[in-house]
C-alpha cells in the first residue's frame, strides 16, 4: 500500500493552517496594537500583510508542487 | 465635464463592443450559453471569477468600513485565500462532477447526490432569493458612482437602466463567454482603480506614512479592533472571514465559473492569483482611513471614497476611477443576471414547465429571464435603501448555507437527502431570525450566519447518522466518481490496486 499523504503535502496543508491560524484565532488579539510601528504602518496592518503574504507564498509553492500529490503517471489524455 | 462624459461613454460601450465581438463565437446551445461549453481558458477563469467575486461591496464597502469601524474589513486579506483555497478544494470537486455528470447549476449536482426533487427545489429557491439582494446592491453602488462622475448630468435612476441595458444586451447575445470577456476589462480596472485611488488619497494627507501617524494620534481607535464604535470585535472578525468568503462562493454566479472551466490545472493555481489580487484592498485601507483624517463625519459612509476623489483629485481622474468602481459592480451584476436565468431556466423551466424544450427554446426562455431579473433588480435599487455591507452580508449568510450539502456530496457517501433538506432549512430559517425577528441579532457576537451553519451543519451530521439511505445506486455511482478524481488528482491516497473506472476517461 502507498502512503496516503506525502510529506511535501502535509507541510502545505500544516503552513495554510498555521497561516490562517495567525490571522483568524484569537491568537491574532496579540497583535492588535497600533505600537511598535513598522516602516510607519501600524503594527496590526503589518501583522495581517506578514500573514497574507506568507499564505500568498504556500498557495504558489502548492501550485508549484502539485498540492503535494503525486502527478498521475502522464498519459497522454488516455488510460 | 465633457471629459468625464466620455469616460463614461466609453466605459458604457467598450464592454458592449467586446461582449458582441465574443458573441460571434457563441453557438446556439444551452452549454454554450451558460457554461461556455466547459471551455473556458485561465485568463478569461482568472479575471471572471476575480471580477464576479469582487464586486461593489469590495470596492465601495471596504472603503466604507475602514472609515465607519477601523480594520475590521482587514479580515478580507483572510477570506480571499479561503475562497482561492475552497475554489481549488471544493470548485474542482464540483467541477469534475459536473463534467462527468453534465450538470449547469448548483440544483443539478444537489438534485442528482441526494436524489430529492424536494431538495433541488429547495437549493434553487435559496440562490434565487438570495441573490437577487446582492444583485441589487451592485446596481446602487454602481449607478452612484455613474451619477456622481457625471456631476448629477446622468441621474441615478438613468445611470442604473443604462447599466442594466448594456449588461442584457452583451448577455443576451453571447452568454457567459460575453460576461468572460468583459470582466477581462472589468477586472483589470477594478484592480488598478483601488490601488490608485488610495495611493492618490493618502498622498493629499501627506503620504500613507504621514497619514497613519496623524490617525494614531487624532483616532487611534481606528487602527484596533474594536474599532471607534466599539461594536466591531474580533467575533465579527471571524464571522466576516467565514461568511463573506462562503457565501460568495456558493453563489450560483460562482458554480458556473466551476463548471465552464476547461483545464482542472487551472484549479490550483487560482489559490495564489486571487490571493495575491487581495493585496488590492490596501487602496481601500488609505482611503478609509484618510477619509477619517480629511473628511470626517459623512452621513453615508458608501460616499467616502466618490466624495474623496471629487474633493481631491482631478475630475478626469476621479471619473476614471469611479468608472473603475462601476465596473466593479457591473463584472458581478452580470455574472449575477446571467446565473440567476440559469437556474431559472434550467431547474425550474427546463425540469417542470417544458422538460421537452429544444436548445432554442432553452436559451430563449434564458434570455428572457435574464430581462426578468434585471427589471426586478432595478425596481429594488430604486426602492430599498441600504449600507452595502449590511444588506451584502445578509445576502450572504443565506447562501452560505448551501456549503454543508455540498462539501456532503463531495465527499461522504453517507450524506442523507432529509439531512441536507431539513438542515438547510434549519440554517435558512436561523439565519432569517436572527436578522429580522429576534431581539438580538449576533448571540455572542457571532453573525446569524455563522450561528445558521452551526446548526444547519449538525443537523445534517446528526440525521445523516440516524439514517441509511435506500438509494445504493446513487450511492455508488458517486463513489465510484470520487475514487476516479483521487485516483486522477491525487493518485497517491489511493491503494495500489484501486484501479479507476473506466468512465475516468470521460471525466478529463
Amino acid at each position: 500500500m502507498r502512503k496516503r499523504f506525502t510529506t511535501r503535502k502535509v507541510a502545505i496543508y500544516g503552513s495554510m493552517l498555521l497561516g490562517f491560524l495567525m490571522l483568524e484565532s484569537p491568537l491574532m488579539l496579540m497583535a492588535n496594537k497600533i505600537e511598535p510601528m513598522v516602516m510607519g504602518v501600524p503594527f496590526f496592518l503589518v501583522w495581517n500583510l506578514v500573514w497574507w503574504g506568507f499564505l500568498t507564498a504556500v498557495f504558489l509553492y502548492a501550485y508549484l508542487t502539485n498540492w503535494g500529490s503525486a502527478r498521475a503517471p502522464s498519459t497522454g489524455g488516455k488510460r | 465635464m465633457t471629459g468625464s462624459i466620455l469616460i463614461i461613454a466609453a466605459f458604457m460601450i467598450i464592454p458592449l463592443i467586446v461582449g458582441l465581438v465574443s458573441a460571434r463565437k457563441s453557438q446556439t446551445t444551452s452549454e454554450d450559453f451558460f457554461v461556455q461549453g466547459r471551455a473556458m481558458g485561465s485568463i478569461a477563469v482568472f479575471f471572471t471569477v476575480a471580477a464576479t467575486w469582487w464586486s461593489a461591496f469590495a470596492f465601495l464597502g471596504s472603503n466604507a468600513t475602514f472609515y465607519t469601524s477601523g480594520p475590521i474589513y482587514l479580515t478580507a486579506l483572510a477570506w480571499n485565500l479561503l475562497f482561492g483555497f475552497m475554489y481549488y478544494w471544493v470548485g474542482k470537486r464540483v467541477w469534475y462532477l459536473g463534467k462527468r455528470f453534465d450538470y449547469l447549476t448548483p440544483s443539478d449536482l444537489m438534485g442528482d447526490f441526494y436524489n430529492s426533487e424536494a431538495l433541488r427545489v429547495l437549493v434553487a429557491v435559496i440562490t434565487l432569493i438570495f441573490t437577487v439582494p446582492y444583485l441589487q446592491i451592485q446596481l446602487t453602488g454602481g449607478a452612484y458612482l455613474i451619477e456622481v462622475a457625471s456631476g448629477g448630468v446622468v441621474p441615478f435612476w438613468l445611470a442604473a437602466l443604462l447599466f442594466y441595458f448594456i449588461i442584457i444586451v452583451y448577455v443576451w447575445v453571447g452568454g457567459i463567454r460575453a460576461i468572460a470577456w468583459t470582466d477581462v476589462i472589468y477586472g483589470a480596472l477594478l484592480f488598478f482603480g483601488m490601488m490608485y485611488a488610495g495611493y492618490y488619497i493618502a498622498g493629499q494627507a501627506g503620504g500613507p506614512t504621514s497619514m497613519f501617524a496623524q490617525l494614531a494620534s487624532d483616532s487611534p481607535a481606528h487602527l484596533t479592533l474594536p474599532g471607534p464604535n466599539g461594536n466591531m470585535g474580533y467575533s465579527m472578525w471571524f464571522s466576516l472571514f467565514v461568511i463573506v468568503a462562503i457565501g460568495a462562493f456558493m453563489g450560483p454566479q460562482i458554480w458556473l465559473r466551476m463548471y465552464s472551466v476547461k483545464s482542472g490545472k487551472l484549479f490550483g493555481l487560482m489559490p495564489f492569483l486571487l490571493g495575491l489580487a487581495a493585496f488590492a484592498y490596501f487602496g481601500s485601507v488609505l482611503t478609509g482611513y484618510t477619509g477619517v483624517l480629511l473628511e470626517p463625519g459623512l452621513e453615508n459612509a458608501d460616499q467616502i471614497l466618490p466624495v474623496m476623489l471629487m474633493n481631491y483629485a482631478p475630475y478626469l481622474l476621479a471619473s476614471l476611477i469611479m468608472a473603475a468602481g462601476a465596473a466593479a459592480a457591473m463584472s458581478t451584476a452580470n455574472s449575477q443576471i446571467h446565473a440567476v436565468s440559469t437556474v431559472v431556466t434550467m431547474d425550474i423551466y427546463k425540469r417542470y414547465v417544458n422538460p421537452q424544450a429544444d436548445q432554442k427554446r432553452i436559451v430563449h426562455i434564458g434570455r428572457l429571464s435574464l430581462v426578468g431579473f434585471s427589471l426586478a433588480a432595478y425596481i429594488l435599487a430604486l426602492t430599498v435603501p441600504g449600507l452595502l455591507v449590511t444588506i451584502g452580508i445578509a445576502a450572504l449568510a443565506g447562501t452560505a448555507q448551501l456549503i454543508v450539502p455540498t462539501l456532503g456530496a463531495i465527499t461522504w457517501r453517507k450524506a442523507h437527502p432529509q439531512a441536507a433538506f431539513w438542515g438547510l432549512i434549519l440554517g435558512i430559517v436561523t439565519v432569517l431570525w436572527l436578522s429580522y425577528g429576534a431581539s438580538v441579532s449576533n448571540p455572542l457576537g457571532l453573525h446569524a450566519g455563522i450561528w445558521g451553519l452551526i446548526l444547519n451543519a449538525s443537523a445534517f451530521v446528526i440525521i445523516s447518522l440516524a439514517l441509511q439511505r435506500k438509494d445504493a445506486d446513487v450511492v455508488e455511482r458517486f463513489a465510484r466518481a470520487r475514487r476516479d478524481y483521487t485516483a486522477e488528482y491525487h493518485p497517491e491516497q489511493l491503494e495500489d490496486d484501486a484501479a479507476p473506472s473506466p468512465q475516468v476517461i470521460e471525466a478529463r
